[in-house]
């Protein structure tokens, strides 16, 4: 009787342990979000990257008023806490076209290589909220 | 006059021990859940085991790796727009004990939209040792949910191909036709194992087979939206340009991405619509990472918090990058 006893426990608490196993890397993650704008007008559909100096970057895409709202992964908003380069460009591939998808046409790079391919924008993200807006020029 | 007690529980005995077991059941629940998961986790690995054992196996048979398509322009058939081209997973059937699908589909003798006209029945079944258990996707493919993981058959009927979760390793930027000329930069071709036509062998993997990627999954829906997967036996040609990839005709829902992955957004990208380019990327229904294949056998769980950035000029600078790489002699150290 005692030993069946001891068993369930032991059961129990092995079941509560697997439980209670799973821990995370995740790192400091801080929100952000902004609204990006070249020569005073909004950027609709402009990817905006966020690279830190080590880990994970963050990316968002532009709603049609330049507002911009980074996540981090799938289920998770925010940016890594710290220094980051960051990237702003609206250069798209092509996509659909096959069977019924309506085909939705590559789009051109409409912002100056210094804010994407050869960026000097740098961004400092902070815990918790960070409100971060993108005056760019083309000059 | 002696009260006899008669031999029983009273009514607030049975409740006390109604509400122990209910608290019990209370704790014991999400540690079924996560058991659960955990099985399923596991099992998960053991597919990416046996595709990592049958590769070796190729490996053991054909002095190479398998092939990430074969390039059906310059064949005796010509090509035409949506045919298919045979895969990675196509080559290694018989080493997963199924050589009799292999033997039916005549791989090689016939090209894929042959196949398909004959042999619909296994082209669109499910194979669950090519299928991570803990995703929620179909047996197969639907052409009109997804028509670029469709081919057609020779009487240009489309057909959604069954459905993997495992996709080969291709490259650190956007999926690519032809091999890198530079290995330590994704944007002069692939730098990772599968492409058009690579036999890339072991000794080629300078890098070191553990700390190179070989195959890792990806989920039918990840944060919500559709990311689709990927698919068995074939990959859609597009315009008879070889499957679409960023050295071919560019279209992000369909060709090499259907069969191959890059990290370009990272793992668990971030996904706002289906059959965008993020959809080329590693994903899990795993809380937190995904299971690899490395090129030396050992199945590895990588972190979605593992260093994955790249830059312009997108030279191999971070981890995961450098685990796609098989020349780019990044030191990868601890992951």
């Amino acid at each position: 009787m005692t030993s069946r006893f001891q068993l369930v426990i032991c059961n129990l608490c092995l079941a509560l342990c697997v439980g209670c196993a799973a821990s995370s890397d995740a790192p400091e993650l801080g929100e952000v979000s902004g609204v990006v704008t070249l020569d005073g007008q909004s950027v609709a559909q402009a990817e905006v990257a966020f690279t830190p100096e080590q880990g994970r970057p963050s990316f968002a895409t532009t709603d049609e008023n330049g507002k911009y709202n980074l996540r981090y992964s799938a289920q998770t908003d925010g940016a890594v806490v710290g220094t980051h380069s960051v990237s702003i460009s609206t250069e798209r591939d092509q996509t659909g076209g096959e069977g019924d998808q309506p085909l939705v046409p590559a789009q051109e790079e409409r912002i100056p290589k210094k804010y994407n391919a050869e960026s000097e924008l740098t961004a400092q993200v902070s815990a918790g909220e960070n409100t971060i807006n993108f005056e760019l020029k083309t000059e | 006059m002696s009260v006899r007690r008669k031999a029983g529980f009273t009514l607030i005995e049975l409740l006390v021990v109604i509400a122990i077991i209910a608290i019990l059941v209370a704790l014991l629940l999400p540690a079924v859940q996560s058991a659960r998961e955990a099985a399923r986790r596991t099992q998960c690995k053991n597919n990416l085991k046996q595709i990592g054992l049958a590769l070796h196996n190729y490996h053991g048979t054909y002095n190479c790796l398998a092939p990430g398509y074969v390039d059906l322009r310059g064949s005796r058939v010509p090509v035409a727009d949506n045919d298919g081209h045979w895969a990675w997973t196509a080559m290694i059937l018989p080493f997963m004990d199924l050589a009799p699908v292999a033997d039916k589909l005549l791989i090689g003798p016939r090209t894929a939209t042959q196949s398909l006209q004959v042999n619909k029945q296994e082209m669109t079944q499910g194979y669950p040792t090519f299928r991570c258990p803990s995703d929620v996707g179909p047996d197969a493919h639907s052409a009109g949910t997804d028509p670029g993981y469709a081919i057609e058959n020779t009487s240009n009927t489309n057909t959604g191909l069954s459905l993997t979760n495992y996709v080969g390793s291709n490259n650190t930027t956007s999926v690519r036709q032809k091999k890198a000329t530079n290995p330590t930069n994704g944007t002069t071709g692939a730098v990772g194992i599968f492409y058009r036509d690579s036999s890339v062998k072991f000794r080629d993997i300078t890098d070191g087979t553990s700390n190179t990627i070989l195959v890792g999954e990806r989920a039918w829906k990840i944060g919500g939206v559709r990311m689709s997967a990927a698919t068995l036996f074939a990959t859609r040609d597009a315009n008879a340009g070889g499957p679409s990839a960023q050295d071919a005709s560019v279209a992000w829902n369909q060709g090499l991405m259907t069969i191959v992955a890059s990290v370009r957004h990272g793992i668990n990208p971030v996904l706002t619509s289906p059959n965008q380019a993020q959809s080329q990327n590693y994903s899990s229904l795993h809380a937190g990472g995904v299971h690899f294949s490395m090129a030396d056998g050992q199945v590895r769980f990588v972190s979605e918090n593992i260093d994955s950035r790249l830059v312009s000029p997108w030279t191999t600078n971070s981890v995961l990058t450098g685990l796609v790489g098989i020349q780019d002699e990044y030191d990868v150290g601890e992951f």
